[in-house]
């Protein structure tokens, strides 16, 4: 079943809500890059935000990724402010709460597969060297452990950074453009890769440009000019594991 | 570099000190009133003096007839005379028996002598007549007042005295600096036995003036190099948070802290400090005795203890230069270097 919005969803109708965003804009200077956004995501539902170059979708997702801050509304991430928060608390929710996956991966190129998912692990508590293997193989890829990004190529690059997101057991992945640089065959790996973690009830916030890839979503929100323009829900790709999502249709 | 300047700064000065000895006495005693030293005087001064003298030579002038004519005449000890005015050039040899002189370059041009030849020399109470002949054993070269006299051993001066020796001067090379000299011709003073001893301040100025202006000159020469390698370190270093901005905004994204990725740049700016260090060492001693060969002539006496401290420079200074640079690491956003929009 598939519904159609012209705005943002009401909180009070979807599930036990892991973000809120309220009214939430993003200015530079006289651009406003999101415009009065509001949105609220379930624990464990897979949203896919789509919209052309320029609509505020990354920008949307840096906010919720803690890497920027509104200039104006409220964000809730399980229910602490992440608005009021400065750099050092969003840094702590980062690194506790979220994953990231990039369009680019953002290797270090001087470390190896495992140091690079290593990496995370730093930050978060310490590095367990067996823990980074067994992330790798989760993806498929401990036998290029050792190997240095160069040596990979761009979806076994990417796996490593999924293994990397995955690390430290976040409550939510957001991932920007996760397939934009994958052929056909390790987008697949890639999708069915989110559906596993969808199924083990993961959030799953995924920026899209590829229709398909947005449409494995429960979810979708087109934004154009920073602005939530339509809102689609499809109930079918509701997990088997993990809390079912409920669509909303948004004033 | 800057270890090798430090070894130049604090051992050449030294090496200088002895070379200067080279250029006469620092120390000369002289009688207080109108008679001369001595061998008792001689011996007080000395006493004086003690271990800071090098070289010592006693001098006594007089005045001897040749044809008719007043010649003046020094008479000393020759070989302690040469080791204290080891500048004296002397085409031909020293005098080594009673009967042998040097005569002063212009002396030599005056009266035409020369190297072998015999010369009659009276006293100028001795009768005409009863000339005593002496032979020059070699022409005295100075470029000082040495040039106008005729030199002799004190032992054959006194044929020409009737047996009486007394010293007119006595010259001393010490090893001291201006502070310790006053001290010395102090302590010849404090004696009260009939002399004087002053300090030659040209020599010993001389001295400290080279030594002041060579440690003066590194040290201008180590700030600029320190002030070079902070700003040589910060432009590497910038460029190296430049390049690696999206490693930094990675650490960043995944939680790291400004001050876990500042920590961690300061760290490689202390590991690169120590290995610069260790490297700066082993050249920089190469280069101070390379240079102290060459420019001063002298086998450097390398100071172990150069090592740690340049060691701790090279840290202080890696740190110092990478402030500026580590600081930018706090103003760089995740989200202005891992793209988006």
């Amino acid at each position: 079943m598939t519904q159609n919005s012209t705005a943002a969803a009401h909180p009070d109708l979807l599930g036990e809500p892991i973000y809120s965003v309220r009214d939430v804009s993003r200015r530079y200077g006289e651009l406003a890059a999101l415009d009065r956004v509001s949105l609220t995501i379930a624990r464990g539902e897979w949203l896919s935000i789509v919209g052309p170059s320029g609509s505020g979708k990354s920008t949307l997702m840096n906010i919720l990724g803690c890497m920027d801050s509104p200039t104006d509304g409220i964000v809730l991430l399980e229910g602490e402010r992440l608005d009021k928060m400065g750099e050092p608390e969003l840094a702590k929710v980062r690194r506790q709460k979220i994953g990231l996956i990039f369009q680019q991966f953002h290797l270090v190129q001087h470390l190896t597969a495992c140091e690079n998912v290593m990496l995370a692990q730093y930050y978060h508590s310490l590095p367990d060297e067996k823990e980074a293997l067994e992330a790798l193989e989760r993806v498929g890829m401990a036998e290029r452990a050792t190997h240095l990004p160069r040596e990979l190529s761009g979806g076994e690059q990417q796996r490593v950074c999924v293994a990397r997101a995955l690390i430290n057991h976040p409550d939510v992945i957001l991932a920007d453009e996760p397939t934009g640089n994958l052929d056909e065959v390790n987008e697949r790996v890639v999708i069915d890769f989110f559906h596993q973690l969808h199924d083990d009830g993961t959030t799953l916030i995924v920026v899209t440009h590829d229709s398909e890839v947005a449409a494995q979503g429960q979810r979708q929100i087109i934004l154009e000019h920073g602005r939530i323009v339509r809102e689609t829900t499809d109930l079918s790709n509701t997990p088997t594991k993990g809390k079912p999502v409920r669509g909303v249709e948004a004033r | 570099m800057l270890s090798g300047l430090s070894l130049i700064a604090f051992t050449v000065p030294a090496q200088m000190s002895e070379e200067l000895r080279a250029y006469g006495a620092n120390l000369v005693v002289l009688p207080d009133g109108s008679q001369g030293l001595t061998d008792e005087q001689l011996s007080i001064a000395d006493d004086a003096v003690g271990a800071a003298a090098l070289n010592r030579a006693p001098y006594q002038y007089t005045n001897l007839l040749y044809n008719q004519q007043a010649l003046p005449v020094m008479g000393t000890l020759l070989d302690d005379a040469l080791a204290v005015r080891s500048y004296w050039e002397i085409d031909g040899a020293l005098p080594t028996g009673a009967d042998q002189i040097l005569v002063g370059e212009n002396v030599a041009e005056l009266y035409r002598f020369d190297v072998g030849e015999t010369v009659g020399l009276t006293a100028p109470t001795t009768a005409e007549g009863a000339a005593r002949q002496l032979t020059v054993t070699g022409i005295l070269r100075t470029g000082g007042a040495e040039d106008d006299l005729v030199v002799m051993s004190l032992d054959t001066l006194k044929e020409f005295t009737g047996g009486v020796t007394e010293y007119n001067i006595i010259e001393y090379s010490a090893n001291a600096d201006g502070t310790t000299l006053t001290a010395l011709a102090d302590a010849v003073n404090a004696r009260d036995a009939g002399m004087e001893a002053e300090v030659v301040r040209r020599i010993s100025q001389t001295e400290s003036g080279i030594a002041q202006t060579l440690q003066t000159l590194i040290w201008i020469v180590s700030v600029v190099i320190c002030l070079l390698t902070m700003i040589s370190i910060s432009a590497t270093l910038n460029a190296i948070v430049s390049e690696r901005a999206r490693e930094i905004g990675l650490k960043k994204a995944l939680g790291a802290l400004s001050r876990d990725v500042m920590g961690e740049f300061m760290g490689e700016s202390i590991l690169l400090g120590l290995i610069g260090g260790l490297a700066g060492v082993a050249a920089g001693i190469w280069i101070a005795n390379f240079i102290s060969v060459r420019a001063f002539a002298v086998q450097l006496d390398v100071n172990w203890w150069v090592v740690p401290i340049t060691l701790v420079f090279s840290v202080i200074l890696s740190l110092a230069g990478s402030l500026a640079p580590v600081r930018r690491i706090s103003r760089i956003r995740p989200v202005d270097v891992l793209g988006g929009e």
